[in-house]
């Protein structure tokens, strides 16, 4: 008895005596206050002071664990290499937190033995070698991938020569929506309402859903690591995964987590101290490139529509003709009349892609009208036994989004206005794109702003009503532009949202709410955009008339030249018929614009308008970063 | 129409959407992806975000559904089942990505003459829209064997 007991201090006084040690020397070391071990915890200082964004209890094993990274640090040190512990091996503090046990293990000098199957499984079935992040590019049809999309791939295959890419596994952050209330959708995204969730998924399900049903192109940027820092990466990303993160739209957001993953495999990286608060998933992008050496290769997966667009152009244009003839008809006899059968395979080739590109969501629904059409095709196909081409995969260097101008801007400018002369402009937008920046990297015939604003000040007093005023507050101006050509007939249509500021027949300096919404056609040719919209127009203010609101409705024909790196030209004819006041009026406006592209991001724009009641010109200094 | 681009005005940047309220079946790629809201990376993982037991959602959701490729054996199927139409055009085609891939899943290292093999018998590995993953895996891995094209 006696004995026994004496063993038991003794018990007790070596794991104290070892714990005191281990404590010392990670207080020697400082590791409290180490960047990685506050990386681990995603520290993050704010206005309230420093904290953890993840809130689950279950991420810390120290009760203070969310502030007191002292605190953690001990508790985690206690919970891995001194309290003994006698439950199931995959709930040990050890395969809870792998990273944070790589970590102490290499600072500390101490390994336990122990059994993480679940871990093991998990790691085994990426077998990674490498990682990447993926970019997925922009696509206006859904608002929640308006900016774009990234997250990781694991890398099985990456310095071979066939890299089995669709074996890869991918690791992807993203809201668990609850509502599809488009009002509770944008609250709750934009207030952390949604948790965000981890998963890890073979890549192909990527590739299908984003190549082929959504037709978005795939960038990955295969980074240059280390194994120690790939196996932290892998076992970091099992400890976000075991827990539930609030999910912010506009801040921690897909892409936002994924730079946090990241900055645990080295501190000096910095990734989400180089990127803005506003998180717009191309800057993360950026921030990666900011690290000297950290982007080892760059690779391009094209979409649906741009596999089937490279097929189409190495056709003939009375090729084209039977193409088109035979999905109108919805028949491949159509191309019986060619006798050449190699020339026989290209086209149907060329038809398969088209069948998949132009019914992706049936395909995706596995509606069966359509597939056993298909079939059809395919068992023509399957009888000419000439392997189709292989499509030498071409990296369209100008898309690189990388290359892109950066998301926000800052402008000032002075111009002249017909009565009211001088005036300067000060204008920000928050993201992203315009038809009139700079299209490296950038979705060609889109415009996809967020939050501008335009504040204006009249030097002169007597000329101008307001000296100062807010001539633009635009939340959202979107306008997504197709080129209206054989096999792509689509539609163009805009959308604007926010306050403006009126100067035309019907009131002269009139703020009031608007909306409009566009739909028509465009043609694009050698960064040549023309586009002719029907759109309608709602403007409301209170002191606007009896009813506090006029609307519109007329054509709006666009024109712009892009010449690369250099300068864009365009036009803008706005005509409107409108109901103001119980009575009819006409407006309407021409506005000339042109902008020169100087190095280090600054631009020049030079632009004029002359609408039914004044003319008046501007000239701005633009810098994007 | 005006719902999404209202959603739009008011919150949009990054990130993809899922809701719940999804019935998983299979590995495909999913006739629920987005006519019901409901999330393709749910039905890959088959596993469900309400309760959070424990620390278990991450190991569950990539530790036991069985739309992985591990080395159970299913992985093929998996693969076939989710690359599907890829797969199709493929082995019509007599090449492609899917194919290969595939190939090398069945441990071939010469996808160029194990295409032919399947194309010739294109008919016969999908004789209607309904064949499941299964029997186009069964149907691919025996053509395979029975005619030696595998090295």
């Amino acid at each position: 008895m006696i004995r026994g007991f004496l063993f038991l201090a003794l018990f007790t006084f070596s794991s104290m005596a070892s714990a005191n040690e281990l404590l010392q020397k990670a207080a020697e070391l400082n590791l409290a206050q180490d960047k990685t071990w506050l990386n681990l915890l995603h520290y993050r200082s704010g206005m309230f002071g420093t904290k953890s964004e993840i809130g689950d209890s279950r991420y810390y094993l120290s009760s203070e664990g969310r502030t007191d990274a002292q605190s953690e640090l001990a508790a985690t040190i206690k919970a891995f290499f001194i309290d003994p512990y006698s439950g199931i091996s995959d709930q040990h503090p050890a395969c809870r937190f792998p990273a944070r046990y790589l970590y102490l293990k290499k600072k500390l000098n101490r390994e336990i033995k122990v059994n993480c199957p679940k871990l093991q499984y998990y790691k085994d079935k990426m077998e990674a070698k490498g990682v990447a992040l993926v970019f997925s590019s922009y696509f206006l049809d859904t608002p929640a991938s308006a900016f774009g999309h990234t997250f990781l791939r694991f890398l099985k295959n990456p310095d071979k020569e066939e890299s089995y890419e669709l074996l890869d596994y991918s690791l992807n952050y993203a809201a668990v929506v609850t509502s599809s209330n488009a009002m509770i959708y944008a609250i709750m995204g934009l207030t952390g309402g949604f948790n965000g969730e981890f998963a890890s998924l073979p890549h192909f399900y990527k590739v299908r859903e984003y190549n082929d049903h959504e037709s978005r192109d795939l960038w990955s940027y295969e980074l240059n690591i280390t194994n120690d820092q790939l196996d932290m990466i892998i076992a970091h990303s099992w400890e976000l995964g075991q827990v539930p993160v609030p999910y912010y739209y506009l801040t921690a957001n897909c892409s936002y987590f994924m730079l946090a993953l990241l900055d645990v495999a080295d501190p000096n990286w910095r990734l989400v101290e180089r990127t803005p608060h506003f998180v717009i998933p191309v800057d993360t992008l950026k921030s990666v490139a900011q690290v000297p050496g950290l982007i080892k290769k760059v690779h391009y997966r094209p979409s649906k529509r741009k596999v089937f667009e490279k097929r189409l152009s190495s056709l003939s244009s009375e090729d084209k003709d039977l193409l088109q003839k035979a999905y109108d008809q919805n028949d491949i006899k159509i191309f019986d009349s060619i006798s050449d059968i190699q020339h026989k395979a290209k086209l149907l080739d060329t038809f398969i892609d088209m069948w998949d590109y132009k019914n992706s969501k049936a395909i995706t629904k596995e509606d069966n009208e359509t597939l056993q059409k298909k079939n059809q095709f395919l068992i023509a196909r399957s009888q000419i036994s000439t392997p189709s081409q292989k499509l030498i995969g071409e990296t369209p260097s100008l898309e690189n989004p990388l290359l892109g101008h950066g998301s926000r801007r800052l402008s000032a400018g002075i111009g002249y206005h017909e009565t009211r002369k001088n005036f300067f402009d000060f204008e920000f937008r928050f993201a992203l794109h315009d038809f009139f920046d700079s299209l490296i990297g950038q979705n060609p015939l889109a415009t996809m702003e967020m939050g501008r604003f335009k504040l204006r000040y009249y030097a002169d007093k007597k000329k101008a009503p307001h000296q100062w005023r807010f001539q633009e507050a635009y939340l959202l101006n979107v306008q997504s532009l197709a080129d209206f050509r054989e096999f792509f007939r689509a539609m163009s249509w805009r959308f604007k949202l926010g306050l403006r500021t009126i100067e035309d027949r019907s009131c002269d300096a009139c703020q009031v709410a608007h909306t409009s919404l566009g739909v028509g056609i465009s043609r694009s040719k050698m960064n040549h955009i023309l586009s002719l919209l029907i759109a309608t127009e709602v403007d409301a203010a209170k002191d606007y008339g009896p009813h506090n609101y006029r609307i519109g409705l007329g054509p709006e024909l666009f024109w712009r030249y892009q010449i690369l790196n250099k300068a864009s030209f365009g036009l803008l004819a706005d005509y409107k018929r409108r109901f103001v006041n119980d009575r009819f009026q006409e407006t309407w406006s021409l506005g000339p614009q042109s902008r020169f592209y100087m190095a280090n991001e600054w631009s020049m724009d030079l632009k004029g308008e002359w609408t039914d009641r004044a003319y008046l010109g501007t000239l701005s200094l633009l810098k994007t970063f | 129409m005006k719902k999404v681009l209202f959603a739009a005005a008011l919150a949009i940047v990054s990130g993809s959407v899922m809701a719940k309220g999804y019935q998983a079946q299979g590995c495909g790629l999913g006739s629920t992806l987005f006519t019901d809201g409901s999330s393709l990376v749910h039905q890959v993982l088959g596993a469900t975000t309400n309760g959070l037991s424990a620390n278990q959602t991450f190991g569950m959701t990539s530790g036991t559904s069985n739309c992985e490729l591990d080395k159970s054996g299913r992985a093929s199927t998996v693969f076939i089942e989710a690359n599907k139409v890829a797969l199709q055009n493929d082995i019509a085609r007599g090449q492609g990505e899917a194919l290969t891939t595939l190939t090398k899943m069945y441990g071939c290292s010469n996808a160029s003459s194990v295409a032919p093999v399947l194309q010739k018998n294109y008919q016969s590995i999908f004789p209607s829209q309904a064949v499941s993953a299964e029997q186009i895996d069964g149907a691919i891995s025996s053509l395979v064997r029975n005619q030696k094209a595998c090295i």
